[in-house]
């Protein structure tokens, strides 16, 4: 069982061993997503739990010539998990409507003469503290797609599989979060160079 | 309206453009430096929340999956029973033993012998002597002759018999002829709660 491929075989028959071998290398990077996009802690935890248990359940059901990989498939289940989380939030008002893709959210904001370039603000932990600050203002749909592309290195199709959505919606929202992602670095000073 | 395809460019970034559209752009980026320029930007971005350290878990998030097969419940409270009974056994057994070693009398048989009612073709000097000290007689200096004499005495009227048996040693062989001794249910307690132990911690690792 040396074989990611020989692992994912013996999970698919019913080896419980097999499954939790393969979930331990995605559940680190599972709860990262997760947590970027309900906030980190005990719902987080939970949606991820879950997520792999239904995996586990359902992993009959888990078709590898249908396009997806084995990952794509995990993260396909935790992120809608945590999407539905969002959604029961957003009919309580906690979370606000995500914006219509085709409208606004466009705009690059322009930056300042004699702010600090990307090496400074990356240079430090200020940059990365800054970055999570513009993630956590862009809405989650965008910053799924964002951090399925930058973070999990997903392609545009993956992630047209893992959300559910059309290729032309999983670029804008890409863009639309990246861009925002940008623009909130700008507004800190970040003057734009790619240094 | 838009003469620089800004909504293109994050895709254009990742190499993920179709690649009519990507030459279209290339050739647009060639001759723009503030599209150029953003594409720049966009792809340090990228490196940016690419690095930035992402979230850990408190805790192990793996559920538990392994799960006990279904005979090993009833296994668990089976061995319970059987280390329970077995443990019963044995401290029956150990009282009932004990009981004999100091001479109480805890048997039937025992307590026969030392009124002297038991039918025993021939007693002991010694056993005759102890029956004789539990119902009060005057002794086994008294006892001792009148059964030596094979003359009905102080402890029956059979008429003695071929050979002697004395007391203890046929309550001693009446018992080993009723049941196991005593280690061999102190044994089975030990290894019925043995099993039930590794059962119960089976389970719960399950």
């Amino acid at each position: 069982m040396g074989r990611p491929e020989d692992t994912l075989a013996a999970a698919r028959a019913g080896d419980a061993r097999a499954f939790e071998t393969l979930a331990r290398t995605e559940e680190g990077a599972l709860y990262g997503h997760v947590a970027r996009i309900l906030g980190p802690g005990a719902d987080a935890e939970d949606v991820v739990q879950d997520a792999l248990l239904s995996a586990w359940r359902s992993i009959g059901s888990f078709n590898a010539s249908g396009g997806a990989s084995f990952r794509a498939w995990l993260f396909r289940i935790a992120r809608n998990r945590a999407i539905a989380v969002i959604r029961a939030r957003r009919r309580k008002g906690e979370v606000p409507l995500e914006p219509d893709p085709e409208e606004g959210g466009s705009d690059w904001a322009e930056p300042v003469e004699g702010g600090p370039d990307l090496l400074t603000i990356a240079a430090g932990r200020e940059a990365f503290a800054a970055v999570e600050l513009a993630l956590a203002s862009v809405p989650p749909e965008q910053r799924d797609a964002l951090l399925l592309r930058d973070v999990e290195g997903f392609s545009y199709d993956e992630i047209a599989l893992i959300t559910g959505s059309a290729a032309g919606t999983v670029r804008s929202r890409i863009h639309r979060a990246r861009l925002a992602v940008r623009n909130a670095l700008v507004t800190r000073g970040w003057t734009g160079s790619a240094g | 309206m838009h003469s620089h395809p800004e909504g293109d460019l994050s895709a254009y970034a990742d190499e993920s453009s179709a690649p009519e559209r990507t030459a279209e752009l290339t050739a647009h980026l060639a001759g723009c430096a503030r599209c150029a320029r953003r594409v720049d930007e966009l792809r340090a971005v990228r490196g940016l929340v690419a690095a930035a350290p992402a979230p850990r878990p408190s805790r192990s998030l793996l559920p538990r999956l392994s799960r006990a097969p279904a005979w090993l419940r009833p296994a668990r409270s089976l061995a319970s029973v059987g280390a329970g009974t077995f443990l019963f056994l044995f401290l029956a057994s150990a009282v009932l033993n004990s009981g004999s070693n100091l001479g109480g009398g805890t048997t039937a048989a025992e307590r026969a012998a030392a009124r002297g009612q038991l039918n025993l073709p021939a007693a002991s000097d010694s056993a005759r002597a102890d029956a004789a000290r539990a119902t009060g007689a005057t002794g086994p200096a008294v006892a001792a002759p009148a059964a030596s004499q094979g003359t009905p005495g102080a402890v029956g009227n059979t008429p003695p018999g071929p050979r002697a048996v004395p007391a203890g040693e046929q309550v001693a062989a009446a018992r080993r002829e009723f049941g196991p001794p005593a280690w061999l249910f102190a044994l089975l307690a030990m290894g019925s709660a043995g099993l039930a132990l590794g059962l119960h911690r089976r389970l719960r690792r399950s």
